[in-house]
């Protein structure tokens, strides 16, 4: 039989591997500047570098730029292995810069504050199309060396590939359909409960499909050729694909227990959430026993070392998150520390050691020659295996005690802790045990890199380039072709049976797995849409005015949602403590957010829920602590916003984002749509003068603050008017 | 004509609920018959070794 030559393309590996490692240092430092911020106030530098901007740069940089390029080296090392194929050089640089620009930009983006306000999908929407299209190019990319493969079985490590392709592409197009109302200001076209779900349905599967499916493709590969045998259970990982795409995308729900998600979603992202745990300690055990027969190799070798403890972590985060999805024990978990202690071992533990075992393996491969030093990179395994638990540890403490603190009664049936503040700084050490243990893992980095620069100076003068014979296009084969010595060529199976016809038809295999995502969306989006007792409506509940919608556009600009939530959970805790004037406040209601676009339920308490806020303090105190927190609250850890004293309204935007409300269905009067910067005005000129009146600076009727304080005013004042209209009709 | 809301409105959330586990439980047990027997086990140790090959060439 003829052969062909394949030369396989490790110079775009060799480019996303140093991606990998540059943008994770940019990430994972601002990630430290992050929670530096939150023991040190001081250092949010204002306005481009406080912790509401920062973080949402912090959370895209690890997980698109560092993980994302760890993703993409993975994949084209070993596609065109387990493909014998190449890639479309042009396509592969089109990939490679063009999603280096879509990292440039978020960087450049975020500390402007242009952001839409979801967490995980601040990006606005230019940069979402730019996303968009070099996704696509990569998926072109990888289904034509499907296409041009000369190995008729596609491995385990591709499922997962192609599942990752294909859906994220299906959850970055849903959750960011958006109406523009600017070059760098959008709306969603989800409000409140819809919005939530959909969020939370991306956000969850952004950690299934970026951060869990590319990551076990990676293990089912690169596992077995560092340990040089055959995953344990090739059964087992067929059955640990399949249970894993149609279960992780039911569990995004568990994110939204107890809001004003109705219930049953929410039962049923728990109970898909709880049954989540079998597939992932499947595929955990089949990788830990891939190592049978070869542990004693784990002594000596860092690239093992960081293959089991990543998946121990992996282990033990996929325990984790299905009890944390459990409702009783959300309702102490929910908003605290605990989930970043949650999310930190899965990302540091899980991805990061991972991505760091899978470029030591590559490293010595790719820049051909012998790793610098074996003692560093076991030195670097050790420093960041401690700063791991410091900072896991730290979160747990953290977590656990804010929530208990949250909800505890004194003898008399009074909250122990009624003043928020109390349950943020009792966590001051524990964010400097955090920093540390932050500062510890980036310190391991450090050492890595420079292994690794070391290893690439010692490169040959001239990569050796790898060609390998393969045989025809199996599109073109018929039976199987006998084995050449010394060569690739294997033994086809003559007579494949179902699960391998699919194989052989990626396509049907790709449009199955796109089922399988779809099936278990529609079950949980369709109802929830289209069953109206999901948001029941409350007539009292009105659209924001123009100045109010400016003034929230203001607190989803300095990125406020990072840590504070807007919805009161239906526990006494809660509706005592964001109650007014001795009485409990209304929990959330379904109803209250129908024009909230984006909503900004949150998904952290550093600072207290605000859905009660308005009224409860007046215009000058919020002025102060916009200002400077520590001026009214002692101890607070929130950046001060001075310039918002400033900074003038630009009143002539206003009149667009008006309109763009209006499109999306929110009904606003005539007189809005027409005159809406006038209104603003009129309602800036009333704020001022309360102000004034109450003691506060004169001239302030232009400014930034006026719209927020206009904001933060009107938070729950409807579910009230709703209230006392009760009241009155008893 | 009947609209997409009140089809969708006949079966209750919770028995979307029950209905989403008897699919779960459908493809689970599809695969595991397909794939639980000793009958494919030498096909699935031939296709585990694939990376185990997959970089014999010349390096120029």
């Amino acid at each position: 039989m003829s052969k062909e030559m394949v030369r396989y393309d490790d110079a775009i590996v060799r480019k996303f591997v140093t991606a990998t490692l540059v943008w994770g240092a940019v990430g994972m430092l601002v990630g430290l500047w992050c929670a530096l911020e939150l023991a040190v106030p001081q250092l949010n530098v204002a306005p481009y570098f406080t912790f509401g901007r920062l973080r949402p740069l912090h959370t895209n940089a690890v997980i698109f730029a560092f993980a994302g390029n760890a993703i993409f080296a993975a994949v084209y090392y070993s596609s065109q292995r387990l493909l014998k194929a190449r890639p479309i050089d042009r396509l592969s640089a089109i990939h490679f810069w063009g999603w280096q620009a879509i990292i440039v930009a978020a960087a450049i983006t975020l500390p402007l504050g242009f952001t839409q306000g979801k967490e995980y999908a601040e990006l606005e929407w230019p940069i979402d199309l730019a996303i968009a299209v070099i996704w696509v190019t990569f998926a072109v990319n990888f289904f034509a060396m499907v296409r041009n493969r000369r190995e008729k079985h596609l491995y385990v490590a591709l499922w997962f590939y192609i599942a990752s392709i294909v859906t994220v592409a299906i959850l970055h197009i849903f959750n960011n359909l958006v109406i523009p109302a600017g070059l760098f200001k959008s709306y969603s076209i989800y409000a409140g409960v819809e919005d939530a779900f959909m969020q939370w349905w991306y956000g969850h599967n952004a950690v299934a499909f970026v951060l869990t499916t590319p990551f076990l493709g990676l293990m089912y590969y690169f596992l077995p050729k560092a340990v040089e045998r055959p995953v344990f259970s090739y059964r087992l990982s067929i059955l640990h694909f399949w249970s894993l795409v149609f279960i992780y995308i039911w569990a995004g729900p568990h994110h939204l227990h107890y809001t004003a998600l109705p219930q049953w979603a929410s039962t049923l992202g728990m109970i898909f959430s709880v049954m989540l745990w079998m597939p992932s300690w499947g595929g955990m055990i089949n990788g830990l026993l891939t190592l049978r027969g070869a542990w004693n190799r784990v002594a000596e070798d860092p690239v093992l070392k960081f293959f089991v403890v990543g998946l121990t972590f992996y282990g033990m985060s996929t325990f984790e998150g299905p009890m944390l999805s459990i409702k009783s024990v959300n309702a102490l978990s929910h908003y605290t520390d605990w989930n970043i202690a949650h999310v930190h071992g899965g990302a540091l533990g899980w991805v990061g050691f991972m991505t760091f075992g899978m470029i030591y393996w590559l490293v010595p491969r790719l820049f051909q020659a012998p790793l610098h030093s074996k003692k560093l990179a076991t030195t670097h395994f050790w420093i960041a295996t401690i700063g791991i638990v410091l900072y896991v540890l730290s979160m747990w403490v953290a977590g656990i005690t804010q929530g208990l603190m949250w909800r505890a009664f004194d003898d008399a049936g009074h909250l122990q802790y009624p003043d928020f503040l109390e349950t943020v700084t009792r966590l001051a050490p524990m964010y400097w045990v955090r920093a540390l243990g932050g500062s510890l893992y980036i310190a391991g980095l450090g050492v890595g890199a420079y292994n690794i620069f070391k290893t690439w100076k010692a490169r040959p003068a001239r990569y050796a380039e790898l060609d390998v014979a393969v045989p025809p296009m199996v599109r073109t084969v018929a039976p199987a072709p006998a084995p050449a010595p010394g060569g690739i060529e294997r033994a086809v199976a003559s007579k494949p049976h179902w699960h391998r016809r699919w194989e052989g038809l990626p396509a049907l295999f790709t449009t199955l797995t796109v089922v399988a995502v779809l099936v278990a969306s529609a079950f949980e989006i369709v109802p929830t849409f289209l069953i109206g007792d999901n948001v029941p409506r409350i007539k009292t509940v009105k659209p924001y005015t123009p100045l109010e919608l400016y003034g929230r556009d203001i607190y989803l600009r300095e990125g406020c949602f990072n840590c504070h939530s807007q919805m009161i959970r239906p526990f006494i805790d809660e509706t005592v403590r964001y109650g007014q004037n001795g009485k409990p406040a209304e929990y959330s209601k379904p109803g209250e957010s129908v024009y909230d676009h984006p909503f900004q339920w949150g998904s952290k308490r550093t600072g207290p829920d605000l859905a009660r806020e308005g009224g409860k303090r007046d215009e000058l105190w919020h002025l102060r602590h916009l200002e400077n927190p520590r001026s009214t609250s002692m101890g607070s850890v929130m950046p001060g916003y001075p310039r918002l004293l400033s900074d003038d309204i630009p009143w002539d935007v206003i009149q667009t984002r008006v309109d763009v409300m209006a499109m999306l269905n929110v009904p606003y009067d005539a007189q809005a749509l027409a005159h809406a910067d006038a209104l603003a005005r009129q309602q800036a000129a009333q704020v001022a003068k309360t102000l004034e009146a109450g003691g506060g600076p004169k001239g302030m009727a232009d400014k930034e603050v006026i719209a927020l304080i206009a904001y933060l005013q009107r938070l729950g004042r409807d579910i009230q008017l709703a209230q006392d209209a009760a009241a009155g009709a008893q | 004509m009947m609209r997409l809301s009140e089809l969708v409105s006949a079966l209750t959330p919770s028995q979307y609920t029950e209905l989403s586990l008897v699919l779960f439980l459908a493809v689970f047990a599809g695969v595991l018959v397909r794939h639980g027997g000793k009958r494919r086990a030498a096909e699935h140790s031939a296709c585990a070794q694939l990376p185990l090959a997959d970089d014999d060439g010349v390096r120029r």
